[in-house]
């Protein structure tokens, strides 16, 4: 299937033993290192960045990223939606473990998680619903309202009124002119921005 | 070439095909044609150390493989190594180089996993600590957590693993996740500068491998909850998404989305990362222990393993919140106990390990989860799971339940004096685990719903009263009370209320009652269960419906229906069908010669009455009598021999045809359940099905019928000795053949 025979070879060079992590299937022998042969020869290079080129150039700088990227919105705008995707999911997961910390009484357990939670939500959600309206792409805004409305589940869970307010008046504000648009609730059910919206008043008692 | 001088090395080596020759191959390639300025030793070391993140979460025994492999390849032991280049520095601010502190604390790391510097962990963490001020680059915040979580695990502090954890993913992951996403997307992970940012796929597998396997090997009990998040987001398009770095067969994948099922599964503990770690551990040690028991009996290997596994279990119920995950481990340890005492049966081996998960608590935990059957079992941890898995907890539970109380009987009386006699104590012991288990059904049994014992519960009930039966009539040696005989009867008509398709069991009831003078009740005892069963709509639908077994049961019900096959049951010898139908023979035999006697006196008498007749005309003639009317006669003459001939013949013929009328009755019985009783000869399978197999259809059918009945009537009253017309049939009937 691989035509390079040293990539073919790469790929059984695992160090991970299927027995070692005791799934009752049958003890593998050792694999090997995962694409060391691959990463020695990338060694040198490990770590570095891109080259900046020289200080003193004589020709103006113009960067080629935002252009590279303009020709990649195709597969550029997937990668987005696929991130976000996921990363709803993640948040999913979340509350999931929030809600069963909760049952379980485990107020020290929260506590601990609260302290990931909490910067997890400002690096990677806030920072993605902060973007300017007009740098998102049409076909993302659900997943920013979905990302908004799971923050807005996951804040309840931590007992954050006010931070679920705010979820929610922000919600309302940006989409003020979207309240139709389908998108799905935090526990999975397809429903209109409005409704999500009606959903996590009810939810969260902010009614 | 390579792989020959591989394998000239390695001359001890099981596999020559093994795929990590290849791989020491290939890197021993790979490195030798690496330009390094330094030398070609420490370019090796160093090659391997920054690499690490690759190989570093390996199992111990795998990492020490590795390692030893590698210092073949390299020519130099890694402690060596490590000891070379920077244990001869006195102080780390020698170590002047990022990069080299940060080898170095991976040297120390990898050389304490190994067991190559015991103190390797303590010395990574400060190594690795002289780096605080340089955590802003991934790699060095990664190792800065990795070690740190290491020494959280050695340390068995739970809250302090979580912690480490849990910053690695906000630090090291979540930075890297987008711009991976965007190099991949790009081609750059395996092509481009990516850095740290290509080793994403493996720090998900390191990070997997931290909570899923090296928490558990290092006996981490705590609680670590919080990490469950991280299990089910690892689980989502992480580990084992890339192929091509970590093909998915040599991940931990498989394992984790083990773990993330019973996470959600009906057998979690309210979805417990802990938990469901220390239980998923237990199982394992558990399947070692029953395969050692299998293979070698009670072998101090088997006995090590058995505790191993007891151990393992009594942790996870440490971890254990609720009740679902507590059902769970009962579960699993009753099973393990049904496995020791059927080791001790089989290898007839006194059990001497103290296993302290009992059968009284599991009950009590059974009686927790049939309290709740009416509202309130989803506070009990089914909540997200239902009902359907409350349910199927609470029969599971039952299943063990009545498994290991049968294995702990049976293995009792198995046990056998220095005499080969069955020792009482032993006897007592399995009576006691019998009556558990039947006081218990009976407590839990005729539920409406019929979802509160497992359909199998029933035959169970079968084989309890059937057990105490069987260990009463044991006890003294065989010589018990009238009392106890008068319990053992009792037990086999409740053995027969629920089973009554065993047949032996009939005649053992019939023996039992015989022992007491008794026999002529038997009809009176059996009559009511057999009419049960020929009564049952149930069986009846069954048997039209063609149901598993209609044939073997339909002929049980015909045998039922007839009294006479039902007296076979109780007192014919089924190893002694050939005399019985021998007697059946001579009885016909003798019927027709009893037919013919009769036939031939008839003759002999007409004969006698013609020729009387025939005498008494002549002596008329002769006399005249026959012209003047004959007067009154006043007195009879004297009897004729023929007379008295006849009258001894009419006699003989009245004994003949009596004779006969009770031989045709004998005939026609033995004629008409005979065949009957025959027919349900040879069809013990089926109670050996039924102990086997928890889902034969056939205890459905089992569980209906009692409730037909309703369960108060299965168990009998204590039946009074009485003279019934059935018993005086049961004497002709037998005609003194009883046993």
């Amino acid at each position: 299937m691989n035509a390079n025979p040293e990539t073919k070879v790469d790929l059984e060079m695992q160090p991970w033993k299927k027995s070692s992590v005791r799934t009752g299937i049958r003890r593998a022998p050792w694999h090997g290192l995962i694409g060391m042969a691959i990463a020695t020869s990338l060694a040198a290079s490990t770590g570095c960045s891109l080259s900046k080129g020289e200080s003193g150039a004589y020709f103006e700088r113009f960067s080629g990223r935002e252009a590279v990227e303009s020709q990649l919105t195709g597969e550029a705008l997937a990668q987005q939606k696929y991130s976000m995707r996921r990363l709803r999911r993640d948040l999913a997961s979340f509350r999931l473990t929030l809600e069963q910390l909760r049952r379980h009484g485990k107020d020290a357990g929260i506590d601990r998680f609260e302290l990931f939670v909490r910067p997890y939500l400002e690096t990677r959600v806030d920072t993605l619903v902060d973007t300017d309206d007009s740098q998102f792409h049409p076909e993302l805004r659900p997943f920013r309202a979905e990302l908004l409305l799971s923050k807005g589940v996951l804040m309840h869970e931590l007992d954050d009124r006010r931070a679920v307010r705010q979820t929610i008046d922000r919600l309302e504000r940006d989409f003020a002119s979207m309240t139709s648009m389908l998108v799905l609730y935090p526990t999975g059910e397809a429903v209109t921005l409005e409704q999500g919206i009606a959903l996590l008043r009810q939810q969260t008692g902010e009614i | 070439m390579m792989q020959q001088l591989f394998q000239k090395r390695n001359p001890n080596t099981k596999h020559p095909r093994r795929r990590t020759s290849r791989w020491l191959v290939l890197a021993a390639i790979a490195s030798g044609s690496t330009a390094l300025a330094a030398s070609a030793e420490d370019a090796r070391w160093s090659d391997y150390l920054d690499h690490a993140y690759v190989y570093s979460a390996a199992d111990a025994d795998d990492l020490r493989d590795l390692i030893r492999r590698a210092e073949n390849t390299v020519g130099t032991p890694l402690s060596e190594y490590h000891a070379e280049t920077w244990a001869a520095r006195p102080s780390l601010a020698q170590v002047t180089s990022e990069l080299e502190i940060r080898r170095k604390a991976i040297a120390e790391l990898v050389l304490y996993r190994t067991g190559d510097l015991p103190n390797g962990l303590e010395l990574a963490a400060t190594t690795i600590e002289t780096l605080a001020d340089r955590l802003d680059r991934h790699e060095n915040r990664y190792w800065f957590n990795t070690i740190h979580a290491h020494q959280a695990l050695a340390a068995g502090d739970a809250s302090a693993f979580v912690d480490e954890i849990l910053a690695l993913w906000l630090a090291v992951i979540t930075p890297l996740e987008v711009p991976f996403e965007t190099y991949r997307t790009l081609a750059l992970t395996e092509n481009g500068n990516a850095g740290f940012v290509r080793t994403l796929p493996h720090l998900y597998e390191s990070v997997a491998r931290l909570i899923l396997v090296h928490s558990q090997s290092e006996a981490l009990d705590g609680d670590i909850d919080p990490l469950t998040a991280i299990v089910r987001v690892l689980a989502d398009e992480r580990v084992g998404a890339d192929p091509e770095t970590v093909p998915v067969e040599a991940s931990s994948k498989a394992f984790l989305d083990h773990v993330v099922a019973r996470l959600d599964g009906p057998e979690s503990d309210g979805g417990s990362l802990s938990y469901t770690l220390a239980l998923v551990s237990a199982e394992r040690a558990h399947q070692l222990a029953r395969a050692r028991l299998a293979e070698d009996g009670f072998s101090d290997a088997a006995i090590a393993a058995v505790r191993d596994s007891v151990a393992a279990y009594q942790r996870a119920m440490r971890r254990a919140n609720t009740l679902q995950g507590q059902v769970a481990i009962y579960t699993r340890a009753l099973r393990q106990q049904s496995e020791v005492f059927a080791t001790g049966e089989r290898t007839k081996s006194a059990i001497e390990l103290d296993i302290p998960f009992s059968i009284d608590r599991g009950i009590e935990l059974y009686e927790a989860l049939h309290a709740a059957r009416a509202g309130g079992w989803e506070r009990l941890g089914y909540l997200d799971q239902g009902r359907d898995a409350y349910v199927s907890a609470m029969q599971g539970l039952w299943s063990e339940l009545q498994d290991a109380t049968f294995n702990a009987s049976r293995y009792y009386m198995s046990l056998e004096s220095e005499a080969g006699k069955i020792d009482d104590e032993a006897i007592v012991h399995a009576i006691n685990h019998y009556s558990r288990y039947l006081h218990a059904f009976q407590r839990f049994a005729g539920d409406a719903t019929g979802e509160s014992l497992p359909d199998s519960a029933y035959f169970g009930a079968y084989q309890a009263a059937r057990g105490i039966g069987d260990g009463v009539l044991f006890f003294s040696a065989g010589d018990a009370s009238p009392e106890q005989i008068s319990e053992a009867i009792r037990q086999y008509q409740t053995a027969l209320g629920y089973f009554p398709f065993d047949r032996a069991l009939w005649g053992t009831l019939a023996v039992a009652l015989q022992r007491s003078g008794r026999e002529a009740d038997f009809l009176a005892v059996a009559q009511p269960m057999a009419s049960r069963v020929v009564h049952s709509r149930h069986l009846d639908r069954w048997i039209g419906n063609q149901s598993a077994k209609a044939d073997v049961l339909e002929k049980f019900r015909r045998a039922f229906a007839n009294d006479r096959s039902l007296v076979y049951f109780g007192f014919a010898d089924e190893t002694r069908i050939g005399a019985l139908e021998a007697e059946f023979a001579r009885l016909a035999k003798e019927r027709e010669t009893i037919a013919r006697s009769i036939a031939s006196t008839r003759v002999e008498r007409d004969e006698l009455n013609e020729r009387r007749r025939e005498a008494h005309r002549l002596a008329a003639q002769v006399s005249g009598e026959t012209e003047v009317p004959a007067p009154p006669r006043v007195a009879a003459s004297g009897r004729s021999p023929e007379s008295f001939a006849i009258e001894k013949l009419a006699n003989e013929l009245d004994r003949l045809d009596s004779r006969g009328e009770r031989l045709d009755i004998r005939i026609q019985a033995i004629e008409e359940a005979l065949p009957i009783y025959k027919a349900t000869l040879g069809q013990d399978d089926l109670i050996r099905e039924l102990a086997v197999r928890r889902d034969h259809p056939v205890h459905a059918l089992l569980r209906r019928i009692a409730e037909e009945v309703g369960i108060a009537k299965v168990v009998p009253s204590k039946v009074a000795p009485t003279e019934s017309a059935a018993a005086r049939n049961l004497q002709d009937w037998i005609g003194g053949q009883a046993r």
